[in-house]
């Protein structure tokens, strides 16, 4: 439960990099400890062999104190010490083993029995006043100390020996502790550096990654993935906060792109709106620069026709008659839908004029199905291109030319064809191409005047883009003008 | 950035193994040392008893501190019946040039109350005396040596130098007859007239029957390492016409070779010598030694525990002792 909480891992980490820590020192203190220890032990022979020589001495000097004074107090100091020197003797080994160091202490042990028994009877010989006896004794004593001083001595060089050749052993292994015990140490330092080191990381890396999310949602990127946490601490309770803060703030933005692209849309729609309507004032303008002059020619043309009435000049009265109604439909504007029986009527007395201008030079053909009649269309599409058969396409011809128009429907019967065809000096391809081409550019039109170009973009702004120009023509076979107007504009 | 804490990660799991390891490693090596303490101090006072085997008696050997081979066979014949008499050997060496040291090795066997005391007996040692105080001290004492002393021993165990001295001098005249010039190198640890020496006596013995050879120089041996060399160098200088040496040890007898092959003298000066050692072997191979007496030490010390065990069992001591010897030559070993 404790380690389900940032402090309670902080705490239980740095526990265990100390445990190791503190092992690993206490173990190369205690391997130490134990090294100085088998050291100290190797050289307790010679302490035991010490304390036997000491109180071997002690026993001889009280020994002699009493023999000298025979007081009280030097027998009890000489039977303390005869005590401690029996005690001592006693640690030696006193069985037979087949071992040199053994039998020496075995025969230490011996002498010393030996010693103390002299010294017993010397005493005893002293407190019975016998002066030859505890002399002998005294003498035998110290006959057998000696010997027994001499066995110590040489027990101690073999001590030594041995512990020499015992210490060069642990002198040589002592090198390797030390390594090895500071290889112990600098691991532990390692590990626990490491165990420090893994632990930022599993305590800051949830941190990080959430932070990386954070600046990633920051930049925008409402779609990063957020890091998979599965602890129950602090960071994963944020993570999960975050997780849902995330998720709302998705949802939100995905309701504001869906406003915003609705809200685009309409505008776009506004835009085109504007942009059409906008096409069409001009249009409407240029149109209305036309008007200026017709409109005085046509009112010109009323006040002819009645003079030519009054004159009693038919003919007179026929042509102003066919102009003053031309100019009286070319005066309306230009942006209005109008039906093609209009169309062809308007192009009709338009051609009765060109008649009566060039004679028998040209040849006109107008026809017009019954089922394209009441179809709507763009005012002024067909008289344009009757001009500019005329204009363009016929004026070099000396001998002649002929000019169709013709309305009907589309074989498929969802069009309404208006066709201008002549029999002019047609045009080269790229010529055809740039037509087309400028007519369907949003260009500024005003100098260019109504031509084939106002066709095709009127076409297109009144039909919405669906219906459309095609242009025909090769050089020296004539060129073929057809408008498709869609039938759903029907009234 | 992950790279680094997988790194991490990896790298922490390596040290805790390498750390698990240090720490067995460590443990181990500790407790190797801690082994080795003990072991060390398992050969002094604290060494593990149940793993020597315990004896019913103490024999305590006193013997000098010297190379001669006549006391390591002495000694490898008292341990191998010392096993069979249930006996543990206590060996005390005295200096050769310090026969007082035994007397206080001979106290310490009496006072420890040793069970046995095999003792060299030099021929001159008062080994009556030291015979009776070890009866006193209750403890069994068996004299050996290479001569039995003056007026002989019982219990006495040793060879017979003048059978030895006797056996060199045939050899010697054997081979050179009467013109046999001879020079004696006597051993190193006794004492006294050299003339009184049993191996003179039985060199002497020998050459009586070969008129005209004669015992041309007669000195005792040295201590030292190179005494040997020292002697044989010593007796051919002073005494150019001898033609044979006669050693009594093998430290002397292969002294007396290398002096002899120096001397450019091999084939000119024969050598009797004493005692088998590989390098003795390999001289008589070479012809340079043409024979050495060997005195069967090792059957003095087995003889000696047999005395031992004898009396310890209640039987009559045995009397004295004379073991034999061999001869090793080029033709063999008789």
């Amino acid at each position: 439960m404790i380690l389900g909480t940032i402090r309670g891992r902080i705490i239980a980490n740095s526990a265990v990099v100390l445990i190791v820590m503190a092992v690993a020192c206490l173990y190369t203190g205690l391997a130490s400890s134990e090294l100085a220890r088998s050291v100290e032990l190797l050289f307790r022979n010679n302490l035991v062999m010490e304390d036997l020589s000491r109180t071997l001495d002690s026993t001889e000097a009280s020994l002699s104190t009493y023999l000298m004074t025979k007081s009280s107090d030097s027998l009890k100091d000489y039977i303390r010490e005869s005590t401690r020197l029996a005690e001592n003797a006693r640690k030696l080994n006193r069985s037979i083993k087949e071992d040199e160091v053994l039998l020496l202490q075995r025969d230490i042990n011996g002498l010393v029995v030996d010693y103390l028994s002299d010294a017993e009877a010397c005493v005893a010989a002293k407190r019975g006043r016998d002066i030859p006896a505890y002399t002998q004794h005294f003498q035998e004593s110290e006959r057998t100390a000696d010997l027994i001083r001499f066995l110590v001595a040489r027990l101690e060089g073999l001590f030594l020996s041995d512990s020499v050749v015992a210490f060069s052993s642990f002198d040589r292994q002592i090198g390797r502790v030390i390594a090895t015990n500071a290889a112990l140490v600098i691991a532990a330092a390692l590990m626990g550096l490491m165990l420090l080191v893994r632990f930022s990381y599993t305590l800051t890396g949830p941190l990080s990654r959430l932070a990386e999310a954070a600046r990633a949602i920051g930049r925008g990127e409402y779609d990063h993935e957020l890091p998979a946490l599965d602890s129950s601490d602090e960071v994963g309770t944020m993570a999960a906060a975050f997780s849902s803060m995330q998720e709302s703030v998705k949802r939100a933005f995905a309701e504001l792109k869906s406003k915003s692209e609705v809200e685009k849309r309409l505008m776009e729609e506004r835009m085109r709106g504007l942009d059409m309507e906008h096409k069409l004032k001009d249009a409407e303008l240029l149109a209305l620069q036309t008007q200026i002059n017709p409109h005085f020619l046509f009112n010109t043309l009323q006040a002819g026709m009645q003079l030519s009435m009054v004159e009693g000049a038919d003919r007179t009265t026929d042509f102003l008659e066919k102009l003053a109604g031309f100019i009286r439909y070319a005066l309306k504007p230009p942006s209005r839908s109008v039906l093609v029986s209009d169309e062809i009527e308007c192009v009709a007395r338009y051609i009765w004029l060109l008649k009566l201008r060039f004679g028998e030079r040209f040849d006109f053909s107008l026809e017009a199905d019954d089922a394209v009649l009441g179809v709507e269309t763009p005012a002024l599409l067909l008289q344009p291109l009757v001009e500019n058969s005329v204009g363009h396409g016929l004026k070099d011809r000396e001998g002649g030319g002929r000019v169709e128009v013709r309305a009907r429907v589309s074989e498929d019967g969802s069009s309404a064809l208006l066709t201008v065809s002549d029999t002019g000096v047609g045009m080269e391809a790229s010529e055809v191409e740039r037509l087309l081409r400028e007519g369907d550019d949003d260009e500024d039109l005003a100098d260019r005047g109504i031509g084939l170009r106002n066709v095709i973009r009127r076409v297109k702004l009144a039909t919405h883009g669906r219906g459309a120009v095609e242009l025909e023509s090769r050089p020296g076979e004539g060129t073929t003008v057809r408008i498709r107007l869609p039938m759903e504009t029907h009234r | 950035m992950l790279y680094f804490a997988a790194v991490m990660k990896n790298a922490a799991r390596i040290l805790a193994i390498v750390f698990g390891l240090a720490f067995l490693g460590a443990t181990l090596l500790n407790a190797d040392l801690i082994g080795r303490s003990r072991k060390a101090l398992a050969s002094g006072i604290f060494k593990d008893q149940s793993a020597l085997v315990a004896r019913r008696y103490e024999l305590v050997v006193v013997m000098p501190e010297t190379d001669d081979s006549f006391f390591s066979g002495l000694l490898s014949g008292i341990m191998d019946r010392a096993a069979a008499a249930d006996a543990a050997v206590q060996v005390f060496r005295y200096p050769a040039s310090s026969p007082d040291d035994a007397e206080r090795y001979f106290d310490i066997a009496l006072r420890a109350k040793a069970d046995g005391l095999i003792m060299y007996t030099p021929r001159n040692d008062p080994v009556a005396g030291r015979l009776e105080a070890a009866g006193k001290a209750g403890v069994v004492m068996i004299p050996v040596g290479t001569d039995a002393p003056a007026g002989g021993l019982p219990r006495f165990i040793g060879s017979s130098s003048l059978l030895q001295g006797f056996e060199g001098g045939r050899i010697i005249c054997g081979k050179l007859g009467s013109s046999a010039r001879i020079g004696i190198i006597l051993p190193a640890s006794r004492e006294g007239d050299p003339r009184d020496e049993p191996i003179y006596k039985g060199v002497a013995s020998a050459i009586m029957s070969f008129p005209g050879a004669r015992i041309s120089a007669l000195i005792r041996g040295g201590q030292g390492l190179l005494s040997g060399e020292e002697s044989a160098a010593s007796i051919l200088h002073a005494n150019p016409g001898i033609n044979a040496l006669f050693c009594t040890s093998a430290r002397d007898t292969i002294g007396a070779a290398q002096v002899v092959v120096d001397l450019n003298k091999v084939g000119k000066v024969m050598i009797v010598g004493a005692d088998e050692t590989p390098e003795i072997d390999r001289y008589i191979e070479k012809g340079v030694i043409q024979a050495s007496i060997v005195r069967d030490s090792r059957r003095v010390g087995q003889e000696a525990v047999l005395a031992f065990m004898d009396i310890k069992a209640g039987r009559p001591a045995r009397e004295s002792i004379e073991v034999g010897f061999s001869l090793r030559s080029a033709r063999g070993i008789k």
